[in-house]
């Protein structure tokens, strides 16, 4: 399997980010009326800095990759980062977790497995 | 206040709470897509670049280039929404509605550039939209 490791590289790094993002605002307190105070409390976070930055480093690997691989080849592994994001938020976060949950995320991602086939 | 009228208040908060988180995942959402149609629209008028052969007049013409500044902008203005998203919203259900981009991406192409789409694409696409719908209840 060429360039797997780098596909997955990309797919993970974007992962790690959503959860550092995740981290970094889960615990301000949002309200409309001060949109300033959330931001730069949000931007204080160094779990924000880092989920841009991985995110950053993400889309450069990943478009390095499409230059040497087929986007139908590499495109299905993005549906495989739907499914560890929501397992490892379900862990990390203790988020809700159901039946249904599940289903509608393997619903999705069979979508957009199919799609890069198309 | 008794509890059960607590109760009934506080569930109202929280459908109208996810209402607006949903209206905000969206609108995080079309700011990313519009980005990506904005660079798309850019780099289909810059030409052929190439990248090996003179790295620096591809990269000159990319960062000149206003559609593509545009679409920068816009991916900022989503990724500054999607923080407000994060905070409200679990991670585990907004992050694969971001599925809904694809479905929208598509159309917009089909519309703006005279992209053709397969039929398995549309297919596809139906299927992404049961899965989202699926869990948006779940």
């Amino acid at each position: 399997m060429p360039h797997l490791k780098q596909i997955f590289l990309s797919v993970i790094l974007v992962v790690i980010a959503e959860l550092s993002l995740k981290t970094g605002v889960k615990n301000l307190v949002f309200s409309h009326v001060n949109l300033k105070a959330f931001f730069i409390s949000a931007f204080s976070s160094p779990f924000v800095i880092i989920g841009f930055i991985l995110i950053a480093l993400s889309s450069i690997i990943w478009i390095a990759t499409l230059s040497k691989t087929d986007l139908s080849y590499a495109y299905p592994f993005v549906s495989a980062g739907y499914v560890i994001t929501a397992i490892l938020s379900v862990i990390i976060f203790s988020e809700h977790s159901s039946l249904l949950k599940w289903t509608s995320i393997a619903v999705i991602s069979c979508g957009v497995f199919l799609m890069s086939k198309s | 206040m008794d509890k059960h009228r607590s109760d009934k208040l506080r569930s109202f908060f929280d459908v109208e709470e996810l209402k607006m988180s949903l209206i905000l995942l969206f609108t995080s959402i079309i700011f990313s897509v519009a980005g990506q149609l904005l660079i798309k629209h850019g780099m289909n008028k810059s030409g052929k670049l190439y990248l090996t052969k003179e790295p620096l007049v591809s990269i000159k013409k990319i960062i000149t280039n206003k559609f593509v500044v545009l679409g920068f902008m816009s991916y900022g203005i989503s990724a500054i929404v999607w923080l407000i998203v994060l905070n409200k919203m679990p991670l585990s259900l907004a992050y694969p509605l971001v599925s809904s981009s694809y479905i929208l991406i598509a159309i917009f192409s089909t519309l703006f550039f005279k992209e053709k789409i397969p039929s398995l694409r549309w297919l596809s696409m139906a299927i992404i939209i049961i899965g989202i719908i699926l869990l948006s209840n779940s």
